[in-house]
C-alpha cells in the first residue's frame, strides 16, 4: 500500500529555484538604492509569503479540531507550508527599515497636525507596530510548531495521543492566529491609509490568502503526483480540494461585495475615498482584472465536477488565483504610495520571481526533510479511501 | 412481489462485491437500501451522476436574469425614485436581490423538477423489501425482467457473497 517515496529535490530544480531567489535578493538591494517603489514590493512579498505559511498551518488546524479524515494523506504539504513563516517574518523586520517610506503615520510632524492620527496615535505609532510584529508571528509560529511536531513524533511512535494534543493545539491556535491574523492586516495593510478603515478588511484578507493558500497546494500536489511521490493521491483529493478552492474564491467576492457595497451605499467620504482611487482610470481596469482572476474565471472553470478533477483545470484554476492574490494586495497596498497611474516594471517582476522561487525552496526543502505521508496517523486508511 | 428479487446482506462490503458480480452478470439492479451511505456503492450499481445539477444550474440563471431584469423595469423605467442620487440603474442595489432570488429558483426549482422526475405524489405508497434496512441489514433488489440468465445464478451470487434470498 505504501510505496510512496519520499520527497527529494534534484539539483535541477534546485538550481533553477537558487536563480530565481538570487534575482528576487538582488531586486530588493538594487531597489533599496535606486527607487522607493521597492519597500511596498517588499511589503507584498512580505504579506504573500506569510500568508502561504499561514493558510498551511490554517488548514492543518481546520482538519485536526474537525476530526477530518479525507486529509490525512495531504497533510505534509500543508505542513510544509508552514516553513515560509520564518522568512515572512525576516520580509517583514526589513519592512520596519522601509516604514518611513509606507506609513503616513511615521511622520510625526505630519500627524501633529492631524486631529484623525493624533487620536490613533496610541495604536499607529512605529515603537508599537514594531513590537506588535514579533508578537503577531510569535502567535503564529508557536502555537503551530507543536502541532507539526507532534504530527511528525506520530509517525515514530504511533501513539494516539499525538492526535489528541494536535487538536488541542490547532484550537488553540485557530483563535489566537485568527485575532492574530485581523489585527496584523489592520495594521500592515490599512494602516497604509491611516485615515481609511473598515471593520470587514481583515476578513476580506482572510479569504485572499486563503484562496492563494489552496491553489498553492494544489499545485504543490499535482507537481508531486506527476514526478511520482504521492502516487496514493487519488482524484477524489484534488476533487476535495478543488471544492475548497471554489468554495473560497466565492466566499472571496462575497466579502469583497460586502465591503464594497456597504461603503458605496452608506456614501460617506472618508470610506468612498478608498474606492474613489480604486475604480477610475487604470486601477479600475486592475479591479476588474482583480474581480475576474480572483473570483469569475476560476468560479466557472470549477463550477463542473470534471474541471475539479482534471489536473489541467486544476492548476490552470490554481494559477490564476495565485496572480489575482498579488493584484489583489497590489490594489490594496499601492494606490496612496505611487498615485493614480499604476506601474508595474522590473521592481515587480523581480520580487515575484523571488517570492515564487523562496515559497517553492522553502516548502519543497522542509517536504524532503519527512515522511512525505504521516504513515502511523490514525486516519491514513480513512484517507486512503476516499470516496466522493 | 413477483417482480423483484431481494437478497439481504450482514454488511456493506459483501453487498458491494455482490452488486458489482450480479450487475457484471447481466442483471438490472433496481435498487439498493442500507441504513447509510455507502461509499462506492453508487459505482458499483452503475448509476450516472445526477442531471438534476444541470436543471439547477438552469433554474440559477433563470433567477438572475428575471432578478435583475425586474428590478431594472421597476426603478429605472417604470417608477423611478430618486435614492441619495444614485444612477436609476444602480447594479450594486441590485446584486443582493438579484442572489437570494437566484438562491430561490435554484432551490425550488430542484426540488419540484426531482418531484416531477420521481413522479412524486402525496401519499404514493412506494416499494420497500423490509423495514430492516433502516435498521442494520444491506438489501439489493434485481429486477425480474429481460434477463438473459437464469434467476437462479443471481440467487447463487448471492449465497456466494454470504447473502440470502428473502422474501419481501
Amino acid at each position: 500500500m505504501m510505496n510512496d517515496k519520499n520527497y527529494t529535490l534534484d539539483t535541477q530544480l534546485l538550481n533553477k529555484l537558487f536563480i530565481a531567489i538570487a534575482i528576487g535578493i538582488f531586486t530588493i538591494i538594487l531597489g533599496i538604492f535606486i527607487n522607493d517603489r521597492i519597500w511596498p514590493n517588499i511589503l507584498l512579498s512580505a504579506i504573500y509569503i506569510t500568508g502561504i505559511g499561514f493558510a498551511g498551518i490554517l488548514f492543518v488546524a481546520i482538519h485536526y479540531v474537525s476530526n477530518s479524515g479525507w486529509g490525512a494523506i495531504i497533510r505534509r504539504i500543508p505542513e510544509a507550508m508552514f516553513s515560509t513563516l520564518g522568512i515572512g517574518f525576516l520580509l517583514m523586520l526589513l519592512v520596519i527599515f522601509g516604514a518611513h517610506h509606507l506609513y503616513e503615520w511615521t511622520h510625526l510632524d505630519v500627524v501633529a497636525h492631524d486631529p484623525i492620527l493624533l487620536g490613533k496615535q496610541p495604536w499607529l505609532n512605529i515603537k508599537f507596530f514594531v513590537l506588535r510584529i514579533p508578537i503577531f508571528f510569535g502567535i503564529w509560529y508557536f502555537l503551530g510548531r507543536p502541532i507539526i511536531n507532534h504530527s511528525r513524533k506520530q509517525d515514530k511512535t504511533g501513539d494516539l495521543i499525538h492526535t489528541k494534543k494536535g487538536v488541542r493545539w490547532s484550537a488553540a491556535w485557530l483563535y489566537l492566529g485568527g485575532i492574530a491574523f485581523v489585527i496584523s492586516s489592520f495594521d500592515w495593510i490599512m494602516s497604509v491609509e491611516p485615515h481609511w478603515f473598515s471593520t470587514i478588511f481583515g476578513l476580506y484578507n482572510f479569504a485572499g490568502m486563503f484562496n492563494a493558500g489552496l491553489a498553492f497546494m494544489i499545485i504543490m500536489l499535482i507537481y508531486l503526483r506527476r514526478n511520482g511521490f504521492l502516487t496514493s493521491i487519488k482524484d477524489d483529493h484534488l476533487y476535495e480540494l478543488g471544492r475548497y478552492l471554489f468554495a473560497f474564491v466565492t466566499f472571496w467576492v462575497y466579502i469583497w461585495y460586502s465591503q464594497h457595497m456597504l461603503i458605496w451605499y452608506a456614501n460617506l467620504p472618508e470610506e468612498t475615498v478608498y474606492f474613489a482611487k480604486r475604480h477610475a482610470g487604470a486601477f479600475g481596469l486592475l479591479t476588474i482584472i482583480n474581480i475576474l482572476t480572483n473570483w469569475l474565471i476560476p468560479f466557472l472553470i470549477l463550477v463542473f465536477r470534471k474541471s475539479k478533477r482534471s489536473e489541467k483545470t486544476l492548476i490552470l484554476a490554481s494559477v490564476i488565483v495565485l496572480i489575482g492574490h498579488w493584484i489583489d494586495l497590489y490594489i490594496m497596498i499601492f494606490p496612496p504610495l505611487i498615485g493614480n497611474i499604476p506601474e508595474i516594471g522590473l521592481l515587480e517582476i523581480g520580487t515575484i520571481i523571488g517570492i515564487i522561487g523562496t515559497v517553492s525552496f522553502v516548502v519543497l526543502k522542509s517536504l524532503s526533510k519527512w515522511n512525505i505521508i504521516p504513515t502511523k496517523d490514525p486516519y491514513l486508511e480513512e484517507s486512503l479511501h476516499l470516496h466522493t | 412481489m413477483e417482480k423483484y428479487l431481494v437478497g439481504e446482506f450482514d454488511n456493506e462490503y459483501d453487498l458491494k462485491d455482490a452488486v458489482s458480480a450480479i450487475r457484471n452478470d447481466g442483471f438490472i439492479i433496481e435498487d439498493a437500501y442500507t441504513p447509510y451511505g455507502v461509499h462506492g456503492l453508487d459505482n458499483a450499481m452503475g448509476l450516472k451522476p445526477s442531471r438534476l445539477a444541470k436543471v439547477c444550474f438552469g433554474f440559477a440563471t433563470l433567477g438572475l436574469t428575471v432578478a435583475l431584469w425586474l428590478q431594472y423595469l421597476l426603478s429605472a423605467v417604470d417608477w423611478p425614485i430618486n435614492i441619495g442620487g444614485r444612477p436609476w440603474n444602480s447594479v450594486p442595489a441590485f446584486m443582493p436581490i438579484a442572489f437570494e432570488v437566484t438562491i430561490l429558483f435554484a432551490g425550488l426549482g430542484t426540488v419540484f423538477s426531482f418531484f416531477l422526475w420521481r413522479k412524486f405524489k402525496i401519499a404514493k405508497r412506494n416499494y420497500h423489501p423490509s423495514f430492516i434496512a433502516t435498521d442494520n441489514k444491506f438489501f439489493v433488489v434485481i429486477y425480474k425482467g429481460e434477463q438473459r440468465k437464469p434467476m437462479s445464478s443471481a440467487i447463487e451470487i448471492i449465497h456466494q457473497f454470504h447473502g440470502k434470498k428473502v422474501e419481501a
